[in-house]
């Protein structure tokens, strides 16, 4: 028996499963019987009150949906889950479900590997300006946005007399004025490990906020434009390189890291893309969340708002029952549950739904405890645009596939990695971006 | 003293043998019996190294023949592409020879650092058994537990290496241990060696504690002071142990990826990547499958090639004998 006594064992439905793959051999559909079928879960997301939260969603669904007798969840960091999919697509066990980024999320709807599901996105309702399409499809239910905010020490800001800095000139003069490394003390956090997609996010943003594009949507596709944003990518360079006197050398640094060094009291100011930082300070460092502000991150041109997506999706060639896979992706963002799944991580989910963004959501007792982040979030919500999507969301264009695969790959991460860690002039970057991005949009497929 | 190869005087070792003089049919028929009886027992343990080695080695280069993205089932046929861009590629060059570099270098420090505690633990000494306990602590904590707790102690925001360094007035700044080109290949180099050092003290130790005293008792007798008796009694009974050591650690820290990962995660830049660090990069990270797959096989190449060299110029398996 299953562990809620429902169900059948695991051993019943490996001999089910066994029967069905000997039918299948002989060239019979197997047809499972009601009540005899699990759906799994994979998801990046290894938070314990979020997994809690989705058991209970589970549970509400499996006792609604006989069909299905329980779903089996996976739950694994973030990089470890990009490496667990990698292996479950290429040994025939995809899961039912998942929850992924944007990024990846394009890469498997380019791929094929995703089941359409523009029929529960319009049911709920996603605002246009969430969802992302493919070929006019919605290849998965947007369930949650990260939005990138800056935390740094407010009582160092208010000894030196500084206010929170909202450009680059400001930011660069609060890092110098904050940082003496005798102390161990740095204004700044600059990431430069070329692996981490820590690092591709901020360079993203900043090159964002410069107004540099790498590509852009003209005559109804996508092309390169990175030697036409040229100038606007140089100075980004530039500024990058210089916030490096005052930031640690982060070669080996990824996204723990970074809450780390500002959870031990070195860092005045880092960037993050999402409220996960403050979070993180208030269940383990609440003396340094009392010193803690928040504000966006300083831009120089317009504001530095990359979104990360979240959303859910459903396997398409290999997944067992995408009927029942798609029921399970309703109910998780229909369910009453699903405001509590996004206060699990307060300010870090925020809701693709305007109405409950303007509403329940923001009752949570950790935005009155930090003002300051909800404002944040508020200046932030209109203005972002995704990595794969680009300049140009809004417009309802196609997902870019090439985009999402040099992301994947880190050519972004150059931007900052290369002229830092290498020594590579802006220019030689800049062409071997190029090159890469020109490669990928080379290889897809017409 | 002189040495000389043991197996050159194999007593009787051209001596025909009772199976040699007996008749062809008998022979062939006791081989046949021979091979029915044992093949039975053979037949489990070749399956287990077919299916868990063999096979996946198979696939791998049936896969590395291929153009493959992880988060697609398409298979574009390149042949021998993958191979042709990974020579042509600075980062395979580089990854290559920071691989042979680290692998070089680990292993003469873990030798030069293991061999002596070795023959210290050796000794008769109060507390011995202690100490040997002691000294092989590093080898029983999990690998990544200690890679992790090396990244910490290193760290230049909060680690304690740079807390006393600062403390002390030795350093005016934090060291980047793990971030700096100058620091990141001795810092990966300090914490591999105290972590497969105690290997090395655990096979010298076991070594030497099979040499016969009567060697020593009959270089005394000789006149042979103690640094005589190291060198024409115990180093050449270490012989084929430290050629063995010195072929499989070379073979493993080549391979080596948890530590040098979880520290500097092969930078900074491409600094501290070696081939199974990039081996990662490009199979998960940057998902090409088919490319990984060819790296794979490189290094499985690469391996082969010095194990045979090694083996066929050095024969660590030669006895030498003491005379």
């Amino acid at each position: 028996m299953t562990s809620d006594g429902k169900g059948i064992s695991r051993r019943t439905a490996m001999k089910a499963a066994g029967a069905a793959g000997g039918l299948f051999l002989m060239g019979k559909a197997p047809a499972l019987a009601q009540g005899t079928q699990e759906l799994t879960f994979l998801t990046g997301e290894d938070g314990k009150d979020t997994q809690a939260v989705w058991a209970k969603m589970f549970k509400e669904f499996t006792d609604k949906n006989k069909s299905v007798s329980a779903v089996v969840p996976e739950y694994l960091n973030p990089d470890e889950a990009l490496s667990r999919l990698s292996i479950l697509l290429n040994t025939g066990q995809a899961p039912d479900v998942g929850k992924f980024d944007d990024v990846e999320l394009t890469a498997l709807a380019y791929n094929g590997m995703l089941e359409p599901v523009t029929d529960i996105v319009e049911a709920i309702g996603v605002p246009e300006g969430a969802r992302l399409r493919y070929k006019g499809e919605d290849y998965f239910v947007p369930s949650d946005i990260g939005i990138p905010m800056m935390f740094y020490r407010k009582d160092w800001f208010d000894k030196a007399g500084l206010q929170a800095p909202k450009g680059w000139d400001d930011y660069l003069k609060a890092a110098e004025t904050l940082t003496d490394k005798s102390q161990r003390r740095y204004g700044d956090l600059l990431v430069t490990n070329p692996s981490s997609g820590y690092t591709t996010n901020v360079a993203l943003n900043q090159a964002w906020s410069n107004g540099g594009l790498f590509f852009d949507w003209i005559d109804g596709k996508w092309q390169v434009v990175v030697d036409q944003h040229k100038d606007e990518l140089t100075q980004t360079i530039e500024w990058f390189k210089k916030r490096t006197a005052f930031s640690p050398v982060s070669a080996n640094y990824a996204y723990a890291q970074v809450n780390q060094a500002f959870a031990a009291g070195n860092v005045a100011m880092i960037e993050y893309p999402g409220a996960r930082t403050l979070n993180y300070l208030h269940s383990d460092f609440p003396d340094i969340e009392k010193v803690t502000g928040v504000a966006p991150v300083p831009a120089n041109k317009k504001p530095a708002v990359k979104l990360s997506n979240g959303g859910l999706c459903i396997f398409k060639k290999q997944g067992r029952d995408p009927a029942a896979a798609k029921a399970l992706v309703r109910s998780m963002v229909e369910s009453p549950l699903y405001l509590e799944w996004l206060w699990t991580v307060p300010g870090h989910l925020v809701p693709t739904n305007k109405a409950l963004f303007l509403g329940k959501w923001r009752e949570h007792e950790f935005f009155k405890a930090h003002p300051d982040l909800l404002a944040t979030i508020d200046a932030a919500y209109p203005s972002g645009y995704s990595a794969v999507t680009g300049p140009v969301a809004t417009k309802g264009p196609d997902l870019n596939p090439a985009a999402s695969s040099v992301f994947r790959a880190g050519v972004y991460a150059s931007l900052i990695g290369s002229p830092i860690l290498d020594g590579t002039s802006a220019e030689q970057t800049l062409g071997a971006i190029a090159k890469s991005m020109q490669t990928a949009m080379d290889k897809l497929k017409t | 003293m002189a040495l000389h190869s043991a197996r050159e005087s194999y007593p009787g070792q051209n001596t025909p043998g009772l199976r040699d003089q007996a008749g062809g049919r008998g022979k062939a028929l006791r081989s046949i019996i021979g091979t029915a009886i044992v093949a039975p027992w053979l037949l489990p343990a070749l399956l287990i190294i077919g299916l868990v080695q063999i096979g996946p080695m198979l696939y791998a280069i049936w896969l590395s023949l291929y153009e493959k993205d992880a988060f697609s089932f398409t298979w574009d046929w390149v042949g021998l592409g993958n191979y042709e861009t990974l020579l042509q590629s600075a980062e395979f060059w580089s990854a290559a020879g920071f691989g042979v570099w680290f692998a070089v270098l680990s292993v003469v420090v873990q030798l030069a650092v293991g061999v002596p505690v070795a023959l210290l633990l050796h000794q008769n000494l109060r507390g011995r058994g202690l100490a040997r306990g002691i000294v092989l602590l590093p080898y029983m904590v999990p690998t990544a537990a200690m890679a992790l707790v090396f990244a910490l102690m290193m760290s230049d925001i909060y680690g304690v290496f740079d807390h006393i360094l600062v403390s002390l007035g030795l350093i005016d700044e934090p060291i980047p241990f793990l971030g700096s080109h100058a620091w990141a290949l001795p810092a990966t180099l300090v914490a591999s060696t105290w972590k497969w050092t105690p290997f090395v003290v655990i096979v010298i130790l076991a070594r030497l504690q099979t040499i016969e005293v009567s060697l020593y008792e009959c270089a005394k007798v000789e006149g042979a002071n103690a640094f005589q008796r190291f060198r024409d009694v115990t180093l050449p009974s270490l012989r084929s142990t430290l050629l063995l050591i010195v072929m499989l650690r070379c073979i493993w820290m080549f391979n080596k990826f948890e530590v040098p990962y979880l520290l500097t995660k092969g930078g900074p830049g491409s600094e501290t990547t070696n081939l199974p660090i990039y081996a990662y990069k490009v199979t998960f990270l940057q998902n090409q499958q088919g490319l990984g797959a060819a790296l794979c096989v490189v290094m499985f190449a690469m391996l082969f090639i010095f194990a045979s060299i090694y083996t066929s110029i050095v024969k660590p398996e030669k006895e030498i004998e003491v005379e």
